[in-house]
């Protein structure tokens, strides 16, 4: 019984394995979440809407919260939310910014466009931030509709919901209309899960 | 060869095959297919009635499978460590307490029982307990528990066949 | 990356070539370990040899080890692994007759063609029996078959089953493991009234075992998914390509696509369902951002080449699905800026711009525009989804190539 091959055979199964966990450690230092787990956590929070937006910042007891403002700095300079801090899109993950997003929650984005906010919100999620909502509409909507004046019709605005009825300019071929939900499972050979033969 | 490296030699194996091709390792099911084979060409009207033998006759030779191929390599490989370590040679192992003979008989019910048994478990100790515990599959590790913990049960009415 | 031959990175054909090779380590690794012995592999059984279980486990062990951490880092996919399927009650008694079959028989298949192979008679009846065995069921199967393909219960994991998670259920494996090492060398001492002596000369194995509980010990501290890895797009490229512009797709490019029938780009509705069985564009097909990561859509973003276009109604969805499927390193992927809202909005409420500006450029988008508009309003999508029906280039049929004799 020698063993002086079982340890040496241990040893490089070991290090096969933790040598590149370790090399990725060390270089990868991307994403703290998971993209699947961003993907969930993006179906769990989402929207704030300017009526809760409105008792947010007239409560003067909530605390911890932070308003971001993803635009870039000359902009954010001409005008911005009261107490938002200027951090642009570019720069999200900058050290210098990461002390105050880690010590703030929840973090709520706005920025001109939606779709930047909503960008941002994807990127902090993914940089392990939780908590991160998005004003719906840019800025100028915000300040119209949630802050100088609060109109309820506009409380549960936002850009990404139906504006039209869309069937009634785009007329669709009817079988076409009809089919549910082709494509989905019709590529062949690509289910989930591929049988694999095996077993004896 | 200490069983532990042999162990982890296995194992080593038993990964490659996971990385290459997908799936673990077995040998019952070479067995099936050679019988099917057999069965199928000696009287394909026997075996044309029964569901079992169906793989026989549907395209691609049962001979032609993975299994079946895993299993020469084990002919080969073994025949070639039995050589370079002197073992081999025809030889009857028994119990102390029991003639060749009765050794015989009671490997030939233990190869039945085995056969049969294998079928129900889909695969043998290498095929469902051992790639079954690798990919930590509940069939696979629930056959493995079961082969030992009936052997345990029973291994005290057979022990004259072994001490 | 692994596993290679279902994922076809290695020639299927040579799939029963490398059987053969591992074929001769399997079969090489259970002789040199003794398994050609029917007498050391009943001893499991009284006491006398535990070398069964010692290399049954160590092998088992290492594998699963081996899995874990690939699967980890990302190196072999376990979809595409063959799991033993469940079927509660012939397992039951496959085991119980095997178990008996074990007793009786002292090898099991593996080992009895490793026996019979170096001359061991009694592995030779076996084998005989063995046949038996498989052609009483064959020659039974239809009585059998209800109990057979009874019970099924899929194929599931047996910390799924216990409901423990994956990483507590290795560890406890590997610590079983190891105790029962340690408890049987020492049973197996008792019953063969070992020497003190030869028993402390014994190597250790203290290294490996130390070297298998970190192993273990860190799995255990993971989190379940990797949380990035090298494939994936870094983050400052997404922040780049936003910033940018790369990201985007323009309406009018999708507008030009529906109205010249082209089957350039391939358009990808991110909205929820209900909304994408009222209405969607021709030809798109649905998908929403929490599928884009199922396994199933793999083989599509890797091998159709042609552009990806996301769209939901505004810019959200379909922003949240690119940047998923941009960061998981798929290629040619884009999201159409600002969604359908935009779209219908510059197609058929938006006043005309005037068509006969003096700047070039101006003049042609008017004039695209213009004729857009009536072709969709004269109902030009319906022909166009009707010609034009949407054709996925579909990956190989299956991932999985059957191999099939070509004599």
């Amino acid at each position: 019984m020698n063993n002086q091959q079982l340890n040496a055979g241990a040893l490089i199964f070991f290090g096969v394995f933790i040598l590149p966990l370790v090399f990725n450690w060390l270089t990868c230092e991307c994403y703290k979440t998971s993209n699947r787990q961003v993907v969930q956590k993006i179906s769990e929070t989402g929207y704030i809407n300017y009526e809760e937006l409105q008792t947010l910042l007239n409560n003067n007891e909530t605390k911890g919260f932070l308003i971001l403002d993803v635009r870039p700095h000359h902009i954010y300079k001409e005008g911005h939310l009261h107490g938002a801090v200027n951090v642009p899109f570019t720069e999200l993950r900058e050290k210098q910014h990461r002390k105050t997003l880690k010590t703030s929650n929840p973090i709520i984005i706005y920025s001109d466009e939606q779709k930047l906010s909503v960008a941002a919100q994807v990127m902090l999620l993914g940089q392990g931030y939780d908590g991160v909502f998005v004003i719906p509409g840019g800025y100028e909507s915000i300040r119209a509709f949630a802050i100088d004046n609060f109109v309820p019709a506009r409380a549960f605005y936002n850009e990404d919901k139906a504006m039209f009825d869309y069937p009634r300019f785009m007329k669709l071929d009817p079988v076409q209309a009809e089919r549910k939900a082709p494509g989905i499972f019709a590529i062949p050979g690509a289910e989930d899960i591929t049988p694999v033969p095996g077993g004896c | 060869m200490n069983p532990y490296l042999a162990g982890f030699l296995l194992g080593l194996v038993l990964l490659a095959a996971f990385v290459i091709s997908g799936r673990g390792l077995g040998a019952s099911g070479a067995a099936k297919d050679l019988l099917v084979t057999t069965v199928g060409s000696v009287a394909p009207d026997y075996a044309e009635k029964s569901t079992f033998y169906a793989e026989y006759f549907t395209p691609g030779s049962p001979m032609k499978s993975w299994l079946v191929f895993l299993l020469a390599g084990v002919i080969v490989g073994s025949f070639f460590s039995g050589a370079i370590s002197g073992r081999l040679g025809f030889k009857t192992e028994h119990g102390p307490k029991i003639t060749p003979g009765t050794r015989l008989v009671f490997s030939l019910a233990g190869g039945l029982l085995f056969g049969l048994g294998a079928q129900f478990g889909r695969g043998c100790t290498s095929g469902a307990a051992l790639s079954g515990m690798a990919v930590l599959s509940t069939g696979g590790i629930l056959t493995m528990m079961v082969i030992f913990g009936t052997g345990y049960l029973v291994a005290y009415f057979f022990r004259k066949l072994w001490i | 990356m692994a596993p290679f031959i279902p994922q076809g990175l290695i020639n299927p054909e040579l799939n029963l070539f490398f059987a053969l090779i591992l074929g001769i380590g399997f079969g090489y690794v259970l002789e040199q370990a003794g398994f050609s012995s029917s007498r050391k592999l009943a001893g499991v059984f009284y006491g006398y040899d535990f070398v069964v279980l010692r290399v049954f486990f160590t092998a088992g062990v290492t594998a699963m080890t081996g899995l874990l951490f690939m699967s980890y880092l990302g190196w072999i996919d376990m979809g595409l692994i063959y799991i033993n399927p469940t079927y509660l009650y012939s397992a039951l008694t496959g085991g119980v007759i095997m178990g008996f079959g074990f007793i009786l028989g002292g090898f099991c298949p593996g080992t009895s063609f490793v026996g019979a192979v170096i001359g061991k008679i009694d592995a030779m009846v076996f084998i005989v029996g063995m046949f038996l065995g498989i052609f009483i069921f064959g020659h039974f199967y239809n009585q059998f078959e209800p109990l057979y393909t009874g019970s099924f219960l899929g194929n599931p994991f047996i910390y799924e089953t216990l409901g423990i998670s994956r990483a507590w259920f290795a560890f406890m494996l590997v610590m079983v493991a190891l105790i029962a090492f340690a408890f049987t060398q020492m049973i197996e001492d008792r019953v063969n009234k070992t020497d003190a002596r030869v028993i402390q000369q014994r190597p250790s194995t203290m290294l490996p075992s130390m070297l298998l509980i970190a192993l273990m010990f860190i799995y255990l501290f993971l989190p379940v998914e990797r949380p990035s890895n090298l494939r994936e797009m870094p983050p400052d490229e997404l922040i780049e390509k936003i910033h940018n512009g790369k990201a985007f797709v323009s309406t009018h490019r999708v507008i030009h696509q529906l109205k010249n029938h082209h089957d350039k780009m391939v358009l990808i509705d991110t909205r929820d369902r209900a909304a994408y069985e009222r209405f969607t564009l021709p030809g798109a097909i649905h998908m929403p951002p929490g599928d884009i990561l199922a396994r199933r859509w793999k083989a599509f973003f890797k091998r159709d080449g042609r552009p990806k276009v996301f769209f939901s109604h505004g810019s959200d969805e379909a922003m949240v699905a690119w940047m998923t499927a941009a960061r998981a390193g798929y290629d040619n992927v884009f999201l159409m800026d600002g969604g359908l809202n935009a779209m219908f909005e510059e197609l058929f409420i938006r006043e005309l711009p005037d068509t006969t500006a003096y700047d070039l450029q101006k003049r042609s988008t008017a004039r695209f525009l213009r004729d857009a508009r009536t072709f969709f309003l004269e109902g030009g999508a319906a022909a166009s989804t009707r010609e034009n029906r949407p054709v996925l280039i579909a990956p190989e049929q299956s991932e999985v190539i059957p191999v099939i004799g070509g004599c």
